[in-house]
């Protein structure tokens, strides 16, 4: 061993050393610097993370519009019907695709935005961007609970901030309250005279006094919702919400503009729609149509809105849609397909059925509503109208409830022009509409029916299925027969829920058996707290 | 210079200030490190300096040096002709112990003269291996023959000397016996020899054979070489490319010879290793021919890595990552980095075992490394030229058995329309078939019977036809090896195909008489074509061909496509795209250009000391589009993507070794350093709804997006080994390896990695053992190694801005899903211990290990619920536990000079256990591992293995009765619960090696128990009507009789219809698709014939030989129906899902291998 010593202490190993030192730095520089991203940002634009999750809310390349909007809700709503087995609204049929709308929720809709309230929370400079994005917290909160009843409301998108990786579950009875009470908070803080986000408000583009009265339009419309469960607290906050003011025209209307062209600019539904439902390869045989329900009602109350609506699958046709818009959405040719029946078993209500025939059912009109250029409304001034018509009703508000139901349908009828395809409904024809349909019902019920059933055909305008669905479950209007499919999971009663998904029940286990303890068994037909 | 070229490939500034700061905290290992780091620099440098000296030859029977003795003892005489030259002797101590009272004269001359001189009479012998000089006593079996017996003669001998297969062996030295007369052969093995005195004996000694000592009898001595019995002084490569003897090793290691992949090959070579080792659990995927593979060792150690081998070829770690996978909800697999080797260029594959015989490459080696040695140039007279050819032809082997009695249509009606045939068109739950004329989705009536050979019809024979030349020559101080090659495959999918290109260079050279340089070079193109998709519906044509209904034939849908391009629909579900037009509308390419180089210098500083230095590129750009064609159903105006990216990572490596002996004690000690850096660029484009319909490329799309990844980071290492040997029968070996990384926190950076190995060869120190033990040794050794080293910019928040606006205003997301985290590497400890004997002459072997591999701080992706914002955070939590054990037996049944039999059987069984995954936390989903069906999907689970199958049973009540739904008939679903292992943990092959005569046949076999496999084929082959139990028992007919209880608990039994049940229980019933998987392959089959070498005597060709050659040829034995259990479409952490793959081929051939 010496000997090893010796040579290694002799002359070859200071040599070498000599070098090593020499050369050091020339082999080994920047190392620490090799973990600096180039290509990221570490600190965020605040107005960009407002824009996207706007956008993404409103469902700018998310799942939950296909998946939920579409093939959930249009069906549930009995707009649209399938021949097509994994439309689970049209035969409330499993397809898995249950849980996407809350996942999507949580870490899209809300992600980026509960980064930004965390960033501006204590900012004094951005007391409006955190007022406006606690009200759009609401926004997009509210659609989840109704959707699923009892869910993270508290420790919602709190995973980075607050290293809360099992959020749990508030009740829908303490997330009501909240939500009204934080917005009331919210709209408190808002500052007319100073600014907001500017154009990265893709909503208002930055008026402050446009989110006031959005932050009392949601208030309205979630106050009315607990109709069924504690009428005084709807009643207090349906009336301040009016107090405080609520949209006045289809000038307050809260909607993102769409233009084709890219995933970010372009209609979401339309796309989805015009992608997997009603592809122009079909030529009219695509097993998804507007539904009979919809369409026998709108030509039963020739309704003007029907051409507007719907088409033949020919007007669907990009490359000869302006030619054969004008006859293929003639009102007569319209005819909608039943809900809850398969290609073999659409025999039973249509007998010498033949797919062939599917030519002869009508489309949503991808030249208006179903445009990738249509707007996406997120809340409509027609709405608030029909709220206040019911809040008159209930000796809530002000003025008569024919007066607000009448400017509701006129609102929605001249809603029109905010879609691509310029339809002008006359005023004339507004009219004749509103003259033939009064709101004449002998009781509240009948009234609230006749509203109801009219909210149904407006709100189609907006293919808005989340607050079409919430509005009936809780009106019990229009009366729709629920599907029965054989095998379907609500044993032919009506979807009043979804289910939590998955990875709920399987990561978030403790926090998802405590609600379904508190809810009720995780099912299709367990009715959310307000929907009693 | 060697860092100018690195410097540029990173893209640094080299003119930049240079500045020195240390890393706080550890500062004198840090600044050691970095002196280490950069003894490359100075390595390269100094070579330079010195590479000057004359070139020298590396034979004993050459290399001449003088040695005086004066009555001294062997070993004093041993130690002085290693003090004179290179070469290093080994020895038993008792062998030589006694030989004293040594004399020689001061002449210089070869060692090898010295050695006989020496020798002579003492009854020992020698034989050179490489610089290593064995001394042993002589084999009862020596060839030495009485001399008495010899008649004497006297003149010219002439003879040829020739391998045990009669191939003529040039360079032989031939010498008489106790002279210095001597000669050597030429290139065709002969050799004349003048004997002046009066006969004698002819010592005939070669590289790599048993030398042989024969009495001259004539004057024609034809002489056939045994080969070496590689059991006796068995080298393998381990860590850091070393050579060493396999008898010191303290640990396991296995090693292929590449004539076992060239035969009957595989395009992976990952997949050629199935059945081959103990404890090394080789999978292929079911996605086509340039499919990744998953090969294991010693069972999954991470929850989340991996788990696969670090990849080290000719010293440079490769990049073995998968370029995207199919997932539950399909995609193609566009195959790994091993698809880049040519096995004909493969030398070796040495696989090291867990922890401790991998413990130098620190925080690489949690799961082992496979080193790949690459042929190099031999030293011969003239240029060698060696041919290699294989033609293959690949069938898919049909498995499925579905039901042939009942057709198209629904409720036991054929259709009637065709609408009704279209929306029938994968639905089996139609009429009796009865030859009656049904109409089918083309519209036309055909015959309603039963279509059994529709994977016949649909898939093609494939063919792959395999060519390598390769020029090998060269001089004592430098040689060289060139080969090229070409393969082409044409794959059983139509439209498939694979051309790969390789270019290998490899030269080594004596610069002077103490500077090596040895510098390979790999260049490959791969170029893929319409790889197919798998798993799910979309695009995928197996799907389509193995699901369509029983009375349709698959041929009906061609060519998929209608006059304006559309896809013709052929069922109810867009999604389930139409089998031709999946092959032929649909398109999808990758090109892969790929550099791999080594360059390494060896400068001897003194005859025991040396230095080293080695720079190693893995560099390759990946090319891929993916088209969704206009006219596909389910997007009609179709999309593109196109995915470019460069990966490289460079491994720069000093170090400086010491080899002596001295005494009874022999060390072998090494210093070094490595630096690491790995850098991947991407450029991601995709445009959807092409303008114009029919051209594909980005811009015509009128959605364009565009992604860059970017990542690079780096790991910088110290390292150092000692193997301390002592009387040829203890070893020690210690190891140490510490290692910085960019991607953890500053102020804690840096992991230790140790081991220690003790072997003790009884064999040699058991001075009495009894005859048949030929050979004995126990080992035993200890490793802590790392892997998972944490992904770059893991350690903050970042946003990314969005590449498109929305109408002028600008986006911007939080970039990632996971909640960032500081994590270390997991650490793996391994121990292990074996038992190696070998007995009656070697005719009988036996290998067995028992080994514990615990895995701590495993890094954690636990998924996180999406109503936290994120998909999952990372955490340093988790534990499993793999321990085993691992057998070989090796066996010679049968061994005479025409016949022999050599047959090796391996088995390894791993028991794999998660014993922790996170706080609170114990199941953990793999992430995107469901089921197609989503009613299930893999897991792991505390105190169980490794990825578990769990779904859904029926719900049974306290009493074990099935509860039902009383509206349906159907049962409930119950919790989810464990239905099956992922991984099979017994594992076997056994290889026979046969020879009689010229003829050779290899047969290896090899067979997995133990785990089980969810088969979503099955699922839907019961949804569909399709699946055998749709019809047994007269279900169709008189429906299924179900009892039980209600959701109420009260009694309940009913019928329900074979269509409503199993249309429904497809996706809610997990366990009822999953099965065993347990099967036995006849894995390879060679069968070849070499021609004699008498034939070729007069031809240029040296050796010649064409085989027979085959895979996967049979499945001896299938526990799963329907389905191939190796069927899987990931190689990910996610095995034991099956969901539509290609059917497995059988694949049959010649080989041909000339040797000019």
């Amino acid at each position: 061993m010496t000997d090893i010593k010796r040579k290694l202490t002799g002359t070859a190993l200071p040599t070498v050393l000599a070098f090593f030192i020499l050369m050091l730095s020339a082999c080994d520089k920047g190392f620490e610097d090799l973990n600096k991203n180039p290509n990221a940002f570490n600190e965020p634009v605040i107005g960009d993370l407002f824009a996207t999750s706007l956008i993404r809310t409103a469902g700018t390349g998310t799942p939950d519009r296909n998946r939920t909007n579409i093939k959930y809700f249009a069906g549930t709503m009995q707009y649209m019907a399938s021949l097509g087995t994994n439309w689970s609204g049209d035969k409330n049929f499993e397809n898995g695709q249950f849980g996407d709308f809350f996942e999507t929720v949580y870490s899209v809709h809300l992600k980026e935005l509960e980064q930004l309230l965390a960033l501006t929370k204590d900012n004094p400079d951005m007391a409006n961007q955190y007022a406006i994005a606690s009200i759009w917290r609401v926004f997009i909160l509210h659609r989840v609970t109704d959707a699923y009843g009892d869910v993270p409301y508290t420790d919602a998108g709190k995973g980075y901030i607050d290293g809360n990786y099992k959020p749990k579950y508030d009740k829908q009875s303490d997330i009501y309250p909240q939500m009204l009470a934080g917005l009331e908070t919210a709209i408190a803080k808002l500052d007319v005279s100073k600014g907001s986000y500017g154009v990265q408000d893709v909503i208002f583009q930055g008026s402050v006094s446009k989110w006031k009265t959005f932050g009392y339009s949601l208030m309205l419309r979630l106050g009315m919702r607990l109709t069924n469960v504690d009428a005084t607290m709807a009643r207090t906050y349906v009336q301040k919400a009016i107090a405080g003011g609520v949209m006045i025209s289809n000038a307050d209307i809260a909607k993102l503009n769409h233009v084709a062209g890219n995933g970010n600019t372009q209609n979401w539904d339309a796309f989805e729609l015009k992608r997997e439902s009603l592809p122009e390869s079909n030529v009219g045989k695509g097993p998804v149509k507007l539904a009979k329900t919809l369409i026998d009602l709108l030509q039963s109350y020739n309704d003007p809105r029907l051409p507007f609506y719907a088409t033949l699958w020919e007007g669907n046709i990009l490359s000869i849609q302006a030619a054969k818009l004008p006859t293929t959405t003639a009102p007569a040719l319209q005819k909608g397909l039943p809900n809850g029946y398969d290609a073999n078993s659409i025999k039973q209500v249509i007998p010498n059925w033949s797919n062939d025939q599917l030519v002869n059912y009508s489309e949503p009109n991808t030249g208006t509503i179903a445009s990738l250029n249509a707007p996406t409304v997120l809340l409509s001034y027609s709405e608030v109208e029909f709220l206040l018509a019911e809040a008159a009703l209930r000796g809530w508000g002000n003025g008569t409830a024919a007066d607000h139901y009448r400017a509701a349908i006129t609102a929605s009828m001249q809603s029109t022009t905010f879609f691509p395809g310029n339809v002008v409904i006359q005023q004339t024809a507004i009219n004749d509409y509103l003259t033939a349909h009064p709101l004449n019902g002998a009781t509240f019920d009948l009234q609230m029916e006749q509203l109801y059933t009219q909210f149904y055909l407006a709100h189609f305008m907006y293919y808005d299925n989340f607050e079409a669905w919430s509005t009936l479950r809780r009106t019990g209007y229009p009366k729709l027969v629920p599907p029965n499919y054989p095998g379907n999971f609500t044993g032919g009663a009506a979807l009043i829920r979804l289910k939590y998904p998955v990875s709920e029940s399987s990561i978030n286990k403790a926090n998802y058996d405590a609600a379904v303890a508190i809810q009720g068994p995780d099912l299709y037909t367990t009715a959310v707290w307000w929907d009693k | 210079m060697i860092f100018s070229v690195k410097n540029a490939e990173q893209g640094h500034d080299i003119d930049r200030p240079v500045s020195i700061h240390l890393i706080s905290g550890n500062s004198v290992v840090t600044l050691l490190m970095r002196i280490a780091v950069v003894s490359l620099c100075i390595l390269s440098f100094s070579i330079q300096l010195l590479a000057s000296a004359p070139v020298k030859s590396q034979s004993i029977y050459e290399v001449q040096v003088r040695v005086e003795l004066k009555g001294e003892s062997l070993v004093k005489a041993l130690q002085k002709i290693e003090a004179r030259s290179n070469f290093h002797f080994m020895y038993r101590n008792a062998d030589v112990q006694d030989v004293n009272r040594l004399s020689l004269s001061a002449a210089k001359q070869p060692i090898a003269v010295i050695l006989k001189t020496l020798l002579s009479g003492t009854g020992l012998s020698f034989r050179q291996v490489e610089r290593q000089i064995l001394i042993s006593r002589q084999e009862a079996e020596s060839p030495v023959k009485n001399t008495a017996l010899s008649t004497m003669y006297q003149g010219t001998v002439k003879g040829q000397v020739t391998d045990g297969k009669g191939v003529p062996l040039p360079g032989v030295s031939v010498k008489l016996k106790g002279t210095s007369t001597g000669t050597s052969t030429d290139t065709q093995g002969r050799f004349a020899l003048n004997t002046a005195d009066n006969g004698g004996v002819l010592v005939f000694a070669y590289v790599g054979f048993v030398s042989q000592e024969v009495p001259i009898t004539g004057a024609v001595l034809n002489v056939v070489m045994k080969e070496e019995s590689k059991n006796l002084t068995e080298v393998v490569v381990t860590a850091l490319g070393i050579r060493r003897e396999k008898k010191s090793l303290t640990y396991s290691v296995t090693e292929v010879g590449g004539e076992n992949l060239t035969k009957a090959r595989e395009i992976n070579v990952g997949n050629a290793l199935s059945g081959r080792i103990a404890g090394v659990n080789a999978t292929s995927t079911s996605t086509g021919p340039a499919g990744s593979s998953r090969v294991v060792i010693r069972g999954n150690g991470s929850l989340n890595g991996d788990n696969q081998p670090l990849y080290v070829v000719n010293g440079v770690p490769i990049n073995n990552s998968n370029q995207g996978s199919a997932g539950t909800f399909g995609g193609i697999d566009r195959g790994d980095g091993l698809s880049s080797l040519n096995p004909d260029d493969i030398e070796t594959i040495s696989v090291l075992k867990g922890g401790t015989a991998a413990a130098l490459y620190g925080s690489r080696a949690a799961n082992g490394v496979i080193l790949i040695t690459t042929k190099s140039g031999k030293t011969q007279k003239g240029i060698g030229v060696d041919y290699n050819t294989t033609f293959t032809l690949e069938t898919p082997r049909d498995l499925l058995d579905w039901q042939y009695e009942y057709g198209s249509g629904s409720r036991g009606v054929a259709p009637l329309t065709q609408a009704e045939a279209i929306a029938n068109g994968r639905m089996s739950w139609g009429a009796k078939l009865d030859g009656s004329s049904v109409i089918q989705p083309d519209g036309q009536q055909h015959p309603y019977t039963a279509q059994k050979d529709n994977i016949k019809n649909f898939y093609d024979t494939g063919t792959t036809f395999s060519n390598t030349v390769a020029l090998n020559g060269g001089t004592e101080a430098a040689s060289f090896r060139f080969s090229a090659s070409n393969l082409d495959n044409k794959g059983i999918v139509p439209n498939n195909t694979l051309n790969r290109r390789t270019f290998n260079l490899s030269a080594n050279a004596n610069l002077s008489k103490k500077v090596v340089f040895e510098g390979r070079a790999q260049y490959s193109t791969e170029e893929n074509k319409n790889r197919t998709f798998t798993a799910d519906f979309q695009k995928n044509p197996n799907s389509g061909a193995q699901l369509i209904a029983t009375n349709i034939d698959v041929r009906t849908l061609s060519p998929g496509f209608d006059a304006n391009g559309n896809e013709v629909l052929w069922n109810d579900y867009i999604y389930s795209t139409n089998p031709y037009f999946a092959i032929n509308k649909v398109q999808n390419g990758d090109t892969r250009r790929r550099f791999i180089g080594s360059f390494s210098t060896r400068y001897n500083i003194t005859e025991s000391l040396y230095a080293r230095a080695r720079l190693g590129i893995d560099y390759f750009n990946f090319d891929a589009y993916n088209i969704e064609p206009t006219g596909l159903a389910f997007n009609n105006r179709g999309s593109m993507t196109t995915d470019q990216n460069v990966n490289s990572e460079t491994n720069a490596e000093a170090l400086i070794g010491y080899n002596k002996t001295a005494g009874k004690f022999s060390i072998n000690i090494l210093a070094g350093a490595n630096q690491m850096r790995n850098k991947v660029q991407g450029l991601n484009l995709s445009s959807g709804q092409f303008n114009v319909p029919f051209q594909y490329f980005i811009g015509n799309g009128s959605a364009q997006n565009t992604t860059i990844t970017y990542r690079e980071y780096g790991i910088n290492s110290l390292f150092a080994s000692a193997d301390i040997g002592f009387n040829n029968y203890l070893y020690l070996t210690l190891t140490g390896r510490e290692d910085w990384f960019s991607t953890l926190s500053t102020e804690n950076n840096h992991l230790f990695y140790p081991s220690v190995g003790l072997s003790y060869v009884v064999s040699e120190a058991w001075k009495t053992k009894p005859s048949w033990m030929s050979f004995a040794k126990v080992r035993g050794s200890w490793a802590q190694v790392g892997g998972g080293a944490p992904d770059p910019y893991g350690l903050n928040l970042t946003y990314t801005a969005q590449a498109q606006q929305h109408l002028g205003a600008t986006l911007m997301n939080i970039t990632s899903t996971t909640i960032p985290n500081k994590l270390t590497p997991y650490t793996s400890t391994t121990s292990e211990f074996g038992l190696e004997t070998r007995m009656f002459n070697n005719r009988i072997g036996a290998d067995i290990t028992v080994y514990d591999r615990t895995t701590t701080n495993d890094i954690v992706y636990a998924s996180v619920p999406f109503s936290s914002g994120y998909a999952r955070t990372a955490l340093n939590v988790g534990k499993i536990q793999n321990r085993g054990v691992e057998l070989l037996l090796t066996g010679t049944p049968v061994k005479s000079s025409k016949f022999s039999w050599d047959v090796s059987y391996n088995l390894a069984y791993n028991k794999n256990t998660v014993k922790k995954i996170a706080d609170g936390l114990s199941s953990l989903f793999i992430d995107g591992a469901t089921t197609r069906t989503q009613n299930g999907g893999i897991y792991h689970f505390e105190g169980q293995p490794f990825g578990m199958i769990a779904g859904n049973r029926a719900l049974k009540n306290a009493s074990g009765q099935i509860v039902y739904n009383s509206a349906t008939g159907i049962p409930l679903q119950g919790p989810l619960e464990v239905l099956g292992k992922g991984v099979p943990p017994l594992t076997m092959g056994i290889n026979n090696n046969f020879s009689y005569k010229d003829f050779s046949l290899s047969v290896l076999i090899d067979g997995k128990f133990g785990a089980q496999v969810y088969s979503a084929t099955n699922a839907y082959g019961a949804l569909y009507g399709l699946d055998k139990r749709t019809v047994e028992n007269g279900v169709r007919e008189n429906g299924i009789p179900v009892s039980g209880v209600d959701q109420r608990g009260a009694p309940y039994s009913a019928t329900v219809s074979a269509q409503t049940y199993y249309s429904t229980i497809w996706s809610t019933l997990t366990d009822q698709f999953v099965t065993d998987a347990d099967y036995i392959k006849l894995r390879s089959v060679t069968f070849g014939y070499s021609l004699p070498a008498k034939l070729l005597a007069k031809t240029p060709v040296q050796s010649a030989s064409i085989s027979f050659v085959a895979r996967n040829l049979f499945l001896l034995y299938n526990s799963a129906r329907n389905i191939d259990p190796e069927s899987s479409y990931s190689n990910g952490n996610a095995q034991g899902l099956e969901n539509f793959g290609i059917p497995t081929a059988r694949s049959y051939g010649l080989n041909l291998m000339v040797r000019f």
